[in-house]
């Protein structure tokens, strides 16, 4: 249970003109829930591209249950296809994964290339469709249906190749607050490594216990408790999580530290 | 087809300019008759899908893929006029900004592929659609395409004639039309089926997004 | 100022492409560098990405079919090279939205079209990055042909949405004014 099944040593990654990860190193154990945290452009996102070997980083090194991951590693067929099995990505946009004719041919994407037998296929696909509560979506278009739907066809296509690490960029972005109740559920029963970003203060507590929080430097300011985090006001400041707020009471004006807890 | 400044003369890209501009102003008047004050944002829209659409490779049966432009496409939906215009907005973007063809090469490609290509597309679907429309959506990206390949193979060929020192040797772009119609063509034979393939789903895809069905 | 660089720009174009001579050509690169400053090697790279194919297909053509003749393949290669570099300067240099407000559609039409290019790159890319981490083994076709419908799809859509929102967004700004 205490095996580190994902490694980052001191990991840079920049753009043409821009650097967005700096000298950015942590491991993760195996089952372990972890929240990175940072505002919008701190390189979570870039982050959570790294550790599912679609981008790789321009210095320092990732490792997968020891191995190395790089594009050379990733064109050998058989490791590529434990590898995109084994980590799976939910982008933050659900649209840009959906793109096959049915649910139905959606969920059983990965499993078809897999060559699994029609009749373990189906009996996958129903029992994922069933468990996401989109059982009488199987027909239908995927790209039709609401936020939250769409969401969690993307979950159960990941789900249904049984992954050991998943990737959550921004999971509750696109949320309704009764579809983000039931997702923080869901994260919660399920027996997994899971990666997921935000910069939601008021989620992040419900989505793990340790926190990594990216600045708008790029460059890791906290790893560790998430709870101690979000009282630590300096640290929450340098990341630019929460901001002076200043505001009158009558005659009387007053500043205070303002965060967006809960839904911002 | 991206070619770079420098293999085309004066000769040729000053009268492809005055051709271009003349074609430019009465497009945009005719534009603006039909899409009144939408005419800003709609050119600007299809041109973005356009260039994004040119980016992504049209699966092909038989393993390989291809891109697209989309006249075709742009073509049966719009008419000529508007796809014509629509791509002379990409054209020129490809060329200032992502690099892609010169500004030298620019108002040939617009009205080659653009304009030519466009009115080629248009009649072949209106010619054809009443004995089969898929087959007719297929043929007019396809035929569009290879027809301004063509062009251009003759444009590029007729360099060595046009633009030559007093010894004869080449200025511009060195081939002469023997070797540019058979290089340029010949890939294209295949390349078109990409073409054709985009405006056969692009046109469905649209019809049922015009015509709210699901 | 926009206006100057770009008729300065239109007359390098005519150097380039109405007189033959490799040493005129050679002597405005240079100055053309000298202009260029900090931004030099990009521009260079940026120059070469965008040429080296075509040329480099043509001059070996060239070389096969009519043997090594160096001052045709030194003076096309060096135009090519020079035309390329100077637009892309001119580019950095100029704001090109500025050359054009002498026209407010054209000047809207560039704007708005390169912006909305911008945004629906970001969204190619994720789709791109989405197939890729989904695809366990190599997509046949038919899961090829899936994606490409429904890549054209969301762009086609989604274009037909902004341009309505844009229209509106244009009309609350009180763009139409003359109307």
């Amino acid at each position: 249970m205490n095996k580190e099944i994902i490694s980052i040593k001191n990991v840079k990654y920049s753009y043409e003109t821009a650097t967005v990860l700096r000298d950015v190193s942590f491991q993760v154990k195996k089952g372990e829930k972890v929240v990175i945290l940072g505002v919008n452009g701190s390189g979570k996102s870039t982050l959570l591209k790294v550790l599912n070997g679609l981008i790789f980083p321009s210095e320092g090194e990732y490792l997968y249950k020891g191995e190395r991951i790089t594009e050379k590693k990733l064109k050998d067929r058989a490791f590529n296809k434990k590898f995109r099995k084994e980590v799976v990505l939910l982008f933050q946009s659900p649209d840009s994964m959906l793109f096959n004719p049915t649910v139905y041919d959606e969920i059983a994407f990965g499993l078809r290339q897999l060559g699994e037998d029609k009749k373990v296929i189906d009996e996958k696909v129903r029992y994922w469709a069933d468990k996401m509560g989109i059982y009488r979506h199987l027909d239908r278009p995927p790209f039709n249906l609401s936020g939250g739907e769409k969401q969690k066809v993307c979950l159960a296509s990941l789900l249904v190749l049984e992954p050991k690490v998943l990737l959550l960029d921004e999971p509750t972005s696109n949320l309704d607050p009764r579809s983000t109740g039931w997702f923080i559920d869901f994260l919660y029963e399920l027996d997994k490594t899971v990666i997921t970003t935000t910069h939601n203060l008021g989620l992040a507590l419900e989505m793990g216990e340790r926190g990594i929080v990216l600045s708008e430097n790029h460059t890791v300011i906290y790893d560790g408790c998430l709870k101690k985090f979000l009282k630590d006001r300096d640290k929450l400041i340098e990341a630019n999580l929460i901001h002076i707020h200043k505001h009158r009471h009558g005659k009387v004006e007053h500043s205070h530290y303002h965060t967006h807890l809960f839904f911002d | 087809m991206h070619i770079p400044d420098g293999f085309l003369s004066p000769k040729t890209y000053i009268p492809a300019y005055v051709i271009a501009s003349g074609l430019w102003i009465y497009g945009i008047k005719k534009m603006k008759k039909e899409l009144e004050d939408k005419t800003v944002p709609f050119l600007s829209v299809m041109a973005a899908f356009s260039f994004v659409i040119s980016l992504i490779m049209v699966p092909i049966p038989g393993g390989s893929s291809g891109h697209a432009v989309g006249i075709g496409l742009l073509s049966v939906i719009f008419g000529y006029w508007t796809a014509f215009i629509v791509l002379s907005v990409v054209f020129f973007l490809q060329a200032v900004m992502f690099g892609d063809g010169g500004i030298t090469t620019f108002p040939v490609n617009a009205v080659i592929m653009g304009f030519v290509g466009g009115i080629t597309s248009y009649y072949v679907y209106r010619f054809l659609r009443k004995i089969n429309n898929t087959f007719a959506l297929f043929l007019a990206g396809y035929m569009g395409l290879l027809i301004s390949a063509f062009f251009t193979a003759v444009v590029l060929g007729i360099q060595p004639y046009i633009a030559h020192n007093k010894d004869g040797n080449p200025l511009f772009f060195p081939f002469d039309l023997s070797i540019t119609v058979p290089a340029v063509l010949v890939p294209h034979l295949f390349i078109g089926i990409g073409e054709g393939i985009l405006t056969v789903v692009g046109w469905n895809i649209y019809r049922r997004i015009y015509d709210g069905k699901d | 100022m926009e206006k100057i660089k770009g008729l300065l720009y239109i007359c390098g174009i005519f150097t380039f492409t109405f007189f033959h001579n490799i040493y005129l050509y050679i002597l405005l690169i240079f100055f053309l560098f000298v202009l260029s400053g900090k931004e030099f090697i990009p521009i260079v790279k940026k120059t070469l990405f965008s040429i080296t194919i075509f040329s480099s297909v043509v001059t070996a053509s060239y070389v096969f079919i009519n043997g090594f003749d160096w001052q045709y393949i030194t003076l096309v290669n060096v135009r090519v090279f020079g035309i390329t570099f100077m637009t892309f300067l001119f580019i950095k240099r100029v704001n090109l939205f500025k050359l054009f407000s002498f026209s407010e559609n054209l000047m809207f039409i560039i704007v708005l079209s390169y912006s909305q290019i911008l945004t629906f790159q970001k969204y190619l890319t994720d789709f791109r990055f989405a197939l890729k981490s989904r695809t366990i083994l190599k997509p046949d076709f038919s899961d090829r042909y899936n994606f490409f419908k429904r890549i054209v799809e969301f762009f086609m859509k989604s274009s037909l949405d902004r341009s309505k929102e844009i229209n509106m967004a244009m009309k609350s700004r009180g763009f139409y004014t003359d109307e």
